[in-house]
């Protein structure tokens, strides 16, 4: 499930993958390993991660920068505290739990649940802990090990140590820098934008298309994703010639071949770039109108981030 | 914090636990424990399960057999129905039980 979003991803994590539970959860023979296993080696993963993490949650959080920011205030009532001082259950580093947990009050997990679980309350999964299942609470804090969907009311925050392979369902979400996530997010609260969104199949076929179609909102979504498709001949004279030739072609040249990787770039783009919504053929950051030729540079700047970003795929 | 693990008055648990560590149940558990430290049966706590452990003290309700390596304590709020085995078995004064025992090593 997971899988079909993200393309690509650490060896750490595909292995990881293997425990996933289909269905019941899958015991895990030697726990006392696997855990610090896990938790080890983290160096060159974090670049990747963080592609996977911009990727995800676009599709739903474009959008929402454009129009929904002000009909939005971040109404963070009820903040949730993870405090454990309150009466909780302690869940020991050396136990394991089969089965299944209901819980109206908050879980502190520092040990191991094969079992779903369901809380109207909090959950924190503390760096050792590892929960192998499907999570429904209220909210969670993860520093340690999730494979499972994560079913949360309110909200999720991902550690630093965090491993999470599984969607995560949430009106809120917070991920630190250095969780490894794998997965599908999915935010409330984004109904109304759902509607003006293409179905994903046009978006990978034919993304022109569907840009002339769609209503205001996916217009200027899509103005931008143009900018990203094969550079036109007269453009690319226009810019070759100019500065930097040697830099420019090969980012054309891995852009211009394979439209199924214009796709994905498209999702990427999309959260960072604000696009102008006026000039659909113009490149995303502003020049002054009047610059012709220079209005041509900032896009080669652009466009190089993308093929490099492609060069490391 | 951690080196003991309360599963508080809430908490519903349908399944097996498995710890190396002190386990306190305040709340409701039904399948099985395997332990090698001790389990205790809070008051409150209600446990449908076959429990093995090294000691173990009932404060809550108890409907299961019981094997344990060192002790077995009904207190006197606790309340028992099944088989205990077990080298030292405690019943307090108020306590209720039904079932057999099985004392020291033979067989």
């Amino acid at each position: 499930m997971a899988n079909k979003k993200v393309s690509e991803g650490s060896e750490e994590l595909a292995e990881f993958e293997v425990a996933r539970p289909k269905g019941r959860p899958k015991v895990v023979e030697e726990e006392e390993e696997l855990i610090p296993e896990e938790l080890g080696d983290d160096d060159e993963l974090l670049p990747e991660v963080s592609i996977e993490l911009d990727a995800a949650p676009a599709p739903v959080a474009g959008p929402v920068a454009v129009t929904a920011s002000a009909e939005e205030p971040p109404v963070q009532t009820a903040t949730p505290v993870f405090d454990t001082e309150q009466s909780c259950t302690t869940v020991g580093p050396t136990v394991v739990i089969r089965g299944k947990i209901r819980s109206d009050e908050n879980l502190v997990v520092f040990g191991r649940i094969e079992a779903g679980v369901k809380s109207t309350k909090d959950v924190r999964l503390e760096a050792t802990g590892l929960i192998n299942s499907d999570l429904h609470v209220r909210c969670v804090w993860v520093a340690g090990i999730v494979v499972g969907d994560i079913h949360a009311t309110q909200l999720v925050e991902l550690a630093p140590e965090a491993r999470v392979i599984g969607d995560i369902y949430t009106s809120r979400l917070i991920v630190k820098d250095g969780a490894k996530f794998r997965g599908r997010v999915e935010m409330d609260g984004l109904q109304a934008l759902e509607a003006v969104r293409p179905p994903v199949q046009a978006q990978a076929a034919a993304p022109k298309k569907t840009a002339k179609s769609s209503p205001a909102v996916a217009e200027v979504i899509w103005s931008d994703v143009e900018d990203l498709a094969p550079t036109p001949a007269h453009r690319q004279a226009a810019v070759t010639p100019q500065s930097e030739p040697a830099v420019e072609r090969p980012a054309a040249g891995a852009r211009a071949p394979a439209p199924a990787q214009i796709a994905v770039t498209q999702r990427v783009r999309q959260p960072g770039a604000a696009p102008p919504p006026k000039a659909p053929e113009k490149p995303a950051a502003p020049p002054p109108p009047a610059q012709a030729q220079a209005g041509d540079k900032p896009p080669a700047d652009g466009e190089k981030g993308i093929g490099s970003w492609f060069r490391r795929q | 914090m951690g080196e003991k693990t309360i599963l508080g008055k809430t908490i519903e648990i349908d399944g097996e636990i498995e710890s190396d560590e002190d386990l306190v149940i305040q709340g409701t558990l039904r399948g099985k424990i395997l332990s090698k430290q001790d389990v205790t049966v809070d008051v409150g706590g209600n446990v449908e399960a076959s429990i093995t452990t090294r000691n173990l003290a009932i404060s809550g309700r108890l409907k299961g057999n019981v094997e344990a390596t060192a002790r077995v304590e009904l207190c006197k709020e606790g309340t028992m129905i099944g088989d205990v085995k077990a080298p030292r078995v405690v019943l307090a004064d108020g306590s209720k039980f039904k079932g057999n025992i099985q004392m020291g090593t033979d067989e």
